[in-house]
């Protein structure tokens, strides 16, 4: 009595029973046929095995990427040395001394720029601080771009790196501040944001369609087929999320977290927040570093955020 | 502001800052993590590098619309396998699977590495004996799919009878019958000329292979 293909196969790829090994065994080794029916199973496999194994080239790689993004609607995001924060970051997130983490948040810019004087004016303008979301960013290398260059959120950066650890650079009572009532972050904020409050356009590409939120992922634009989200509702209409409400959701609920610098701005065409927070340096002597978040003013999701050294 | 360490984050751990925070960099990082093994199975699948890049560009837009439906009871490997199956079988039924034709070699070998030792780049070993890859990978283009499907996911991408099944979703015992006669198929295309019998029934000396 022979052994069927299946089990010699099976035999071959360790899928039988102790019992049924012992068996094969035993049987193999007295018969020609299935022994070499064996043979050639163990070929076909071994011929499978050893295919080189098809890698995509990087232009592959790249162009399946992007394929991927533009059709969920997204651009390529760029994340900048997260090794370094790994030893640094944590205890400050989980310890007592997370004030020294200032974070420029580019967060509802009205209440921060009514109380901010400016000392750059380089193309300041008169009129109400804040009016108009100067702020539009369409990459992260715009968000990269403008907050290594910005001196508004140098200032703030320098003054929250040198900051006390209980209050805001220069302020008074700031880190009193109950941990819901930021809509007066003003107080804590250093002065002179600079340019912040003319209008900086990064990108020239029109605004991508509004957010209207789909199922778990974040809002989609209209590429996505609706029937996809099991669970559409429309956002459009929905009133934003204020900067006290982003805050709160994304640190958590604590109050010792501030950011350095907080603007109003649009990410792709969606009103954001941008929130700069100064990382302490891992170790003594070794760099600081910036963290910057863009978060939706919608829902507060994360649109893209990046970690580097401090400019 | 949580600011995890993404590449050192789970598979599962990502799908779900992506369904719960939207984090889109968790999608990236999924995507750069899988993409090679995506394309992989998908051109072994579909015999030739255009449509692999698409049908990986399809299954990785699949993550992201179905995140939300992935269930953490199986892991995420054996979704993205099924989602990958799924997409090439898809794309199968639209277009004339085309196998990797002999002229179009030597532009893959460069983008491919041997992966038995002693082979260069260009599949050869120490003898200058051209790999017989493209027999190989023309027979397996050659099976039917029912049975090239568990024969990759099989020999090239070593799951296991019982994964294969969760992936495929058919019963171990057809995951056994396919992959063993597929295997004896292949054999026989490969030119193997000792005798096999047909499944389920035991061999005997006196039957023949028939002819490739």
């Amino acid at each position: 009595m022979h052994e069927t293909i299946e089990t010699l196969s099976a035999y071959v790829d360790n899928e039988v029973s102790a019992a049924e090994r012992a068996r094969v065994e035993a049987h193999l080794a007295a018969c020609i046929d299935c022994a070499s029916r064996k043979a050639l199973l163990e070929r076909a496999s071994a011929s499978i095995g050893t295919l080189p194994p098809a890698e995509p080239t990087p232009d592959e790689a790249r162009r399946i990427q992007e394929g991927v993004l533009e059709q969920t609607g997204r651009r390529p995001s760029r994340r900048i040395g997260w090794s370094g924060l790994r030893g640094g970051l944590r205890p400050v997130w989980a310890g007592a001394g997370a004030l020294a983490l200032v974070i420029v948040a580019v967060v509802a810019g009205s209440a921060l720029f009514r109380n901010r004087t400016h000392s750059d004016t380089t193309a300041a303008k008169a009129g109400s601080p804040g009016a108009g979301a100067a702020l539009a960013f369409d990459s992260p290398r715009d968000v990269r771009s403008f907050v290594a260059a910005d001196a508004g959120v140098k200032h703030a950066l320098e003054a929250a790196e040198s900051a006390e650890p209980e209050g805001g650079p220069g302020s008074a009572g700031a880190g009193e501040a109950p941990a819901q009532g930021r809509s007066e972050p003003a107080t804590s904020l250093p002065q002179a944001p600079g340019a912040g409050t003319a209008p900086l356009r990064f990108g020239a590409k029109a605004p991508v369609t509004a957010p209207d939120a789909a199922s778990a992922p974040a809002p989609p634009t209209t590429l996505q087929a609706p029937a996809d989200s099991s669970r559409n509702d429309l956002r459009a209409a929905a009133p934003e999320r204020s900067e006290a409400e982003c805050l709160a959701e994304r640190q958590e609920g604590r109050s010792d977290i501030r950011p350095a610098d907080a603007r109003p701005a649009t990410y792709s065409g969606k009103p954001a927040w941008l929130l700069v927070y100064a990382v302490p340096a891992p170790a003594p002597g070794a760099p600081g570093q910036v963290a910057v978040y863009v978060v939706s003013r919608a829902d507060c999701a994360v649109l893209t955020y990046q970690v580097f050294e401090a400019p | 502001m949580r600011i995890p360490d993404l590449e050192a984050t789970s598979d599962e751990d990502l799908v779900r800052a992506f369904t719960r925070e939207r984090d889109q960099a968790a999608l990236e990082v999924l995507l750069r993590r899988h993409q090679p093994r995506v394309f992989a199975l998908a051109y072994h699948l579909l015999g030739n590098r255009a449509d692999a890049a698409d049908a990986t560009q399809e299954v990785f837009v699949s993550v992201f619309r179905k995140a939300g439906l992935f269930r953490h009871r199986s892991a995420f490997t054996t979704w993205l396998h099924r989602l990958t199956v799924n997409a090439c079988h898809d794309l199968g039924r639209k277009r004339a699977r085309t196998p990797q034709p002999l002229a179009g070699v030597a532009g893959e070998a460069e983008h491919t590495a041997g992966r038995s030792s002693g082979r260069d780049a260009g599949g050869r070993d120490a003898f200058g004996q051209v790999d017989d890859r493209l027999v190989v990978e023309a027979g397996l283009a050659a099976l039917p799919e029912e049975q090239r499907v568990p024969i990759v996911l099989r020999d090239l991408h070593d799951l296991s009878y019982q994964e294969i099944a969760e992936v495929t979703g058919i019963p171990i015992g057809t995951v056994k019958s396919r992959i063993a006669r597929g295997r004896m198929d292949l054999a026989t295309r490969l030119g193997n000329t000792a005798d096999a019998g047909k499944a389920g029934e035991p061999a005997s000396g006196t039957q023949r292979l028939k002819d490739a």
